[in-house]
């Protein structure tokens, strides 16, 4: 029993004895030279830009953060509406758009409702569907480059791209 | 069979014992709390020697200690010592252990110490760099690398790096990226750069708009909307052999606001296929296609939990844009930010604790709220301030700032302090950070 219980101690002892001495393999050879080379070049080309229509018609605009049709919109629709009545042959590809204020994502969405409703108020005064496509620039595409309010109304908007 | 069992019993005791020692020595180290960041950790970080004493033409010397300087002192955990301070000449210096006099580092503050070296073999450079504790003077870590004039930043943070790891006991995000948008006249195109800011590359070369790049959870791919066709498209793009494909469920549809679930198989969006931009989750081929959002309002902006579990995201559908979570198949929806008008583009940290968005006081500014919409805290104060993201340690958050006008990507910690400016020049907006990477 006696030879039984120095057994045990002596991997105790052992322990203590080792880790006085903290292990100096540690400190090592460094690790072998890591190679850093640069990224693969790729040579890459912009496309042309793609046609944009020459004609539009008259435009619609929104308070902020709201897309429904105002009294003002109201008559330059019926008015829009006219003139695609009097062409058959056109289509027309309705454009919404957002002043810079808000999140980028938030107003392609917005943009997208503006670009609805619009095309809503259209389908109820008769257009055909198939002459009516959407496209929302959100904040993307300002009309007016500038940071104030005057700026900000001419963006809030719903353009109207006639394309043959 | 009683002696056996003697061994046995004595060989396992054997074994725990050493074990337990070895560990207590492993655990005899103190590591820098990573939080609160204090900078009070004073590391002196030197010039390197020139070891062949050819002409140092791309600056090695003092690039390398000025990029690990700044990478350190971007964590807002360290005191980087002026080098005006340090007492000896570093091109006339020793840079091994041996032959370092530790005294004269311990004498002005210094609790670690960056020294290394650089020969030049033709176009090839030779990187040595080591860290080392001053009091007692012990070498903690170093290494080699080969490299060219091209890739003197890149070592720099890989070494930046090893001394975080070495002293703080977590992964550095020193080798990070960002994506973002680069607005040029009319075109708005995606680009990547190094997380400080330098080594600007072009990415999207489609000649028009892009938004919302999203790097992928394997960094392999950044996803962005594009408008390259004349509507917009989810385009996926492989970063090293620059192939890219169209990743849009449905043409003619929003495909905006994409964001990877934490595995990288699917991808959160929105689309307006059903009537209504709603929210919808897909592979990344675009197919396997199932909606979670259900309202008339406006549902925008998703971004994954961690856990892969929930989905944060913007909606209008109390009448003003807000944050709202949801399970990963948009059932029980809860609304979390209840101050202000206008909260929008939430990112989930990858920590899990925290939700950073943008929220419009005024301008707009960057606020974090936990998941269950307490601790509500605004971080930023001047200028608007929008888009923010998380880094990969969920430590500091990337925004884009106008405040010296125009639009510039910032950097802080996740308290709001220790604001850095990342671009400089031209009109920089919606970044995302990269995951950190071996």
């Amino acid at each position: 029993m006696k030879k039984f219980i120095f057994l045990l101690i002596l991997p105790l002892f052992l322990g203590l004895v080792f880790s006085g001495c903290c292990c100096p393999k540690k400190k090592a050879a460094e690790a072998p030279a890591e190679t850093v080379a640069p990224p693969p070049e790729v040579k890459e080309e912009v496309p042309p830009p793609p046609e944009e229509p020459a004609v539009s018609l008259e435009p619609i605009y929104f308070d902020f953060d709201k897309s429904n049709i105002t009294p003002d919109a109201r008559a330059i629709l019926d008015k829009n509406a006219e003139w695609i009545s009097k062409n058959p042959t056109a289509k027309i590809r309705i454009e919404g758009n957002c002043d810079e204020r808000g999140t980028n994502e938030y107003n392609m969405a917005l943009g997208e409702r503006r670009a609805n409703t619009a095309k809503q108020y259209l389908l109820n005064l008769g257009v055909s569907a198939d002459r009516l496509t959407m496209v929302s620039y959100g904040e993307e595409k300002p009309m007016d480059p500038g940071h104030d309010e005057a700026a900000w109304t001419k963006n809030r908007r719903d353009d109207f791209k006639v394309i043959e | 069979m009683k002696i056996l069992f003697k061994i046995m019993v004595s060989l396992f005791v054997y074994f725990f014992v050493f074990a337990a020692t070895g560990l207590a020595q492993d655990s005899g180290r103190t590591y820098i709390p990573i939080w609160p960041p204090k900078a009070v950790y004073p590391i002196a970080v030197v010039e390197f020697k020139n070891l062949d004493g050819k002409p140092d033409i791309n600056n090695i010397s003092k690039q390398m200690a000025e990029i690990i300087s700044n990478d350190l002192d971007f964590t807002g955990l360290f005191k980087i010592l002026e080098p005006a301070s340090f007492l000896e000449n570093p091109q006339r210096s020793g840079i091994t252990e041996q032959d370092i006099d530790f005294q004269s580092w311990s004498v002005i503050g210094a609790q670690s110490l960056v020294k290394g070296g650089f020969s030049q073999k033709g176009s090839e450079i030779i990187i040595e760099a080591r860290l080392f504790d001053v009091n007692p003077p012990s070498f903690r870590v170093g290494r080699r690398y080969i490299g060219t004039k091209e890739t003197i930043r890149k070592i720099a943070h890989k070494f930046s790096n090893q001394i975080y790891t070495a002293l703080t006991g977590e992964a550095g995000i020193f080798e990070t990226q960002l994506a973002f948008v680069k607005q040029e006249k009319r075109q708005k195109e995606v680009y990547t750069m190094d997380y400080d800011g330098y080594n600007e590359r072009r990415f999207s070369y489609h000649g028009t708009i892009t938004l919302s790049p999203r790097w992928s959870p394997d960094g392999n791919w950044i996803a962005f909307t594009s408008y390259k066709g004349g509507s917009p498209n989810l385009m996926i793009k492989d970063l090293i052999t620059r192939k890219e494909y169209i990743a849009s469920p449905y043409r003619q549809d929003l495909n905006i606001s994409p964001d990877w679930s934490p595995d990288g198989s699917e991808i959160a969006l929105t689309l307006k296929k059903d009537g209504n931009p709603e929210i919808y989750v897909m592979d990344r081929q675009g197919k396997a296609v199932r909606r979670l959002t259900n309202d008339r309002g406006i549902d925008v902006s998703p971004s994954w939990s961690p856990d892969g579990q929930k989905i944060a995201f913007v909606s209008n559908r109390a009448g003003t844009p807000q944050i709202y979570t949801m399970d990963r198949y948009g059932g029980n929806v809860q609304r979390i930010t209840f101050e202000g008008k206008y909260n929008s583009e939430p990112d989930w940290s990858p920590r899990g604790d925290k939700l950073v968005y943008s929220s419009q006081v005024g301008n707009f500014q960057i606020c974090t709220i936990n998941p269950d919409g307490t601790e509500n805290i605004q971080l930023t104060w001047e200028g608007s301030n929008e888009s923010p993201k998380w880094s990969p340690d969920g430590l500091h958050i990337v925004f884009t700032s106008t405040r010296i006008g125009g639009k510039n990507l910032y950097a802080m910690l996740a308290n709001g302090t220790n604001v850095k400016q990342l671009t400089k020049a031209g009109t920089n907006y919606s970044p995302s950070w990269s995951p950190s990477l071996p």
